[in-house]
């Protein structure tokens, strides 16, 4: 009976369990091939498949709580894995142009990736806030050494410091608040903290602590310092990682620690999601608009999105949960493809570093530009491109929940914010430009960033199955 | 309220041969700090007393060998002792986590040696990669 309980839990786990081997063979790997060898990325590949094809399972409706309870599976963690580690495919696709072109260290930064994803999914799977806290190091020690890879690069460096300190700080915010719940309730596990609390000033101090933790990670305002300088500052496929894969992983943070551990506290966590979600969409879509750099323009984009998770996240319920789950996983779909755009377009030697880089790129690589088009309609939730439903849904879940102030606030962000995703389409389309586009499109590349940019407009047309999945792993 | 000699109360005594009995366990304790202050002043006072003194720049300074213990700052110094410290930072660690395992190997048993195993391994792994890419190289 022991026995078949310990390989019951073991088999749960062997997705990370393969992960983590895989990493650590990733990382051999590099040494001893030599640095123009492609066994890095194969190799990477294959583990990246292997978790995929073990995480994904039809969904059960059941929470199978292992290893003393410490870690749980469930449905939500199973969506949220999976999902991880496509993204990660798709992400270590797109990257391997650049890698090779500018001869980053590949074993070190596929590895670094690989013990990324491990992190997020710790944390996807977590029950016991130690386990949470356990995930959220390794993913953030990965990603400071990925933005600090490009060490000669004195913009590099800086972002790499600012995200490397404030990280460090948001950790410590996490670690006193967790630390006040334990010396409060006397334990750490989330599926046992909502059960008997009084509520007195002790738990509320711990609460705000683990909200500005996460509202660091998940970088709303006014803890978002680090992320235009990241995004500006980091290689590009660290940008297009951290741009994409960790928003899921900030989302099931926020989950694991809202929905499962601190629900009884929803009044008053809901409160500080507030006033984080209007500063995080007036700042993010007010100053993405006086930015020349695109990628920084990317960034405060991002912190416009993450008040409209932080809006589903406010409701507080399992029309807002899910809605933000979707969302997330809309937003993560559309950020890695614009980064994959970006990507593309350097190897094209074609770099969009600045907005005016966009100048005419509407009649140099006219497929390039169509695809960007289509993902900056869906950023800015126009219809016909699957933006539109993520919105609606945050918006569905605040007006039935009663919250019109913040929906019709959110509508009118939105409607700013549209400004400067039209502009990339107004500078791409309507101005001229006196380069000429000579290179061939990267063939694999290009394919696969067409179909991942194309699903935009598929998911609009056939949103149903995700929208369900979505309602149906909140359980 | 009265201090436990006044009182006459039957008690209070009692509380108070209790309190003698247990400040008697601390006897030893008392004994082993007066050997203490004995051994540790006693040579620094016969040294004063007893040596010759021929004072020396080398002799006076902290370290005879390393960085000066006061200089600027922002002196250059070579960034692989950063290096060769974090490297034995793993393996002082490893040494940390290895003499409590070894203590309590008898209870924890099996799961206790494979828990360990894996962490070794991981170490080791991450031994070879730091050997292979030249990180304990000084040149």
């Amino acid at each position: 009976m022991q026995i078949e309980t310990m390989i019951i839990e073991y088999i749960l786990a062997v997705p990370e369990i393969v992960l983590l081997l895989g990493a650590c063979l990733v990382l051999l790997t590099g040494p001893f091939v030599s640095a123009q060898s492609h066994w890095t990325f194969v190799l990477t590949q294959a583990v990246l498949l292997a978790t995929l094809y073990l995480c994904a399972r039809p969904f059960t409706g059941q929470a199978i709580e292992l290893f003393n309870d410490f870690y749980i599976d469930d449905d939500l963690s199973v969506l949220a894995k999976s999902s991880m580690s496509a993204f990660m495919m798709v992400v270590i696709l797109y990257s391997r142009g650049f890698i090779n072109k500018y001869n980053y260290p590949r074993g070190e930064y596929y590895s670094l990736a690989l013990f990324s994803l491990l992190g997020m999914m710790l944390i996807s799977s977590a029950n016991h806030l130690l386990m949470i806290y356990l995930g959220l190091e390794l993913l953030s020690l990965s990603m400071y050494a990925l933005v600090a890879m490009n060490r000669d690069d004195s913009v590099s460096s800086e972002a790499a410091i600012k995200y490397f300190v404030l990280g460090a700080i948001a950790s410590g915010f996490l670690l006193y608040g967790i630390s006040l719940i334990y010396g409060l309730t006397g334990t750490l596990f989330l599926s046992e903290l909502s059960v008997e609390n009084e509520i007195g000033l002790g738990i509320i101090a711990a609460v705000i602590f683990i909200v500005i933790g996460l509202a660091f990670k998940l970088g709303a305002v006014p803890f978002h310092m680090w992320l235009p300088d990241v995004y500006q500052g980091a290689p590009l496929p660290v940008t297009l990682l951290v741009a994409s894969v960790p928003k899921i992983a900030g989302l099931l943070l926020a989950l694991r620690l809202l929905m499962d551990g601190l629900q009884f506290m929803h009044e008053y966590w809901q409160q500080s999601l507030v006033v984080l979600a209007l500063l995080s969409l007036a700042m993010g879509n007010i100053v993405a608009i006086a930015q020349t750099n695109l990628r920084r323009m990317l960034g405060y984009s991002t912190i416009g999105h993450v008040g409209y998770i932080l809006l589903g996240l406010l409701v507080g319920n399992q029309d807002g949960y899910s809605a933000a789950l979707f969302y997330t996983l809309i937003y993560a779909l559309m950020s890695s493809a614009v980064f994959g755009v970006l990507l593309c377009a350097e190897r094209m030697n074609h770099p969009l570093e600045n907005l005016v880089d966009l100048q005419g790129l509407g009649k140099i690589y006219p497929w390039l530009a169509f695809l960007l088009l289509l993902l900056m309609f869906s950023m800015a939730g126009i219809p016909m491109t699957v933006g539109f439903y993520a919105k609606l849904n945050i918006l569905q879940a605040l007006v039935t929940s009663g919250w019109i102030e913040l929906a019709v606030f959110a509508v009118v962000a939105s409607v700013i914010g549209a400004f400067y995703y039209l502009r990339v389409i107004k500078l791409m389309y309507f101005e001229e430009s006196d380069t000429q586009g000579s290179q061939p499109m990267p063939a694999g590349h290009i394919s696969v960033l067409s179909i991942h940019a194309l699903l935009v407009v598929g998911l609009f047309l056939f949103p149903q199955m995700l929208l369900e999945m979505c309602k149906q792993v909140i359980g | 309220m009265c201090g436990p000699l006044l009182c006459t109360d039957r008690g209070i005594i009692d509380n108070y041969k209790n309190y003698i009995d247990m400040l008697q366990n601390y006897v030893p304790i008392l004994i082993f700090l007066a050997i203490a202050l004995v051994i540790g002043v006693v040579p620094l006072i016969a040294g004063m007393l007893l040596s010759k003194r021929v004072p020396e720049v080398a002799k006076d300074s902290p370290y005879e060998c390393g960085f000066e213990a006061f200089e600027d700052s922002r002196g250059r110094f070579d960034v692989r002792y950063y290096l060769v410290a974090i490297l034995f930072i793993i393996f002082d660690l490893e040494i940390a986590f290895l003499f409590p395992w070894a203590v309590a190997l008898r209870d924890i048993g099996i799961p206790g040696l494979l828990a360990m195993a894996f962490f070794l391994t991981i170490l080791t792994i991450g031994f070879i990669y730091e050997w292979k890419k030249g990180a304990l190289n000084w040149d």
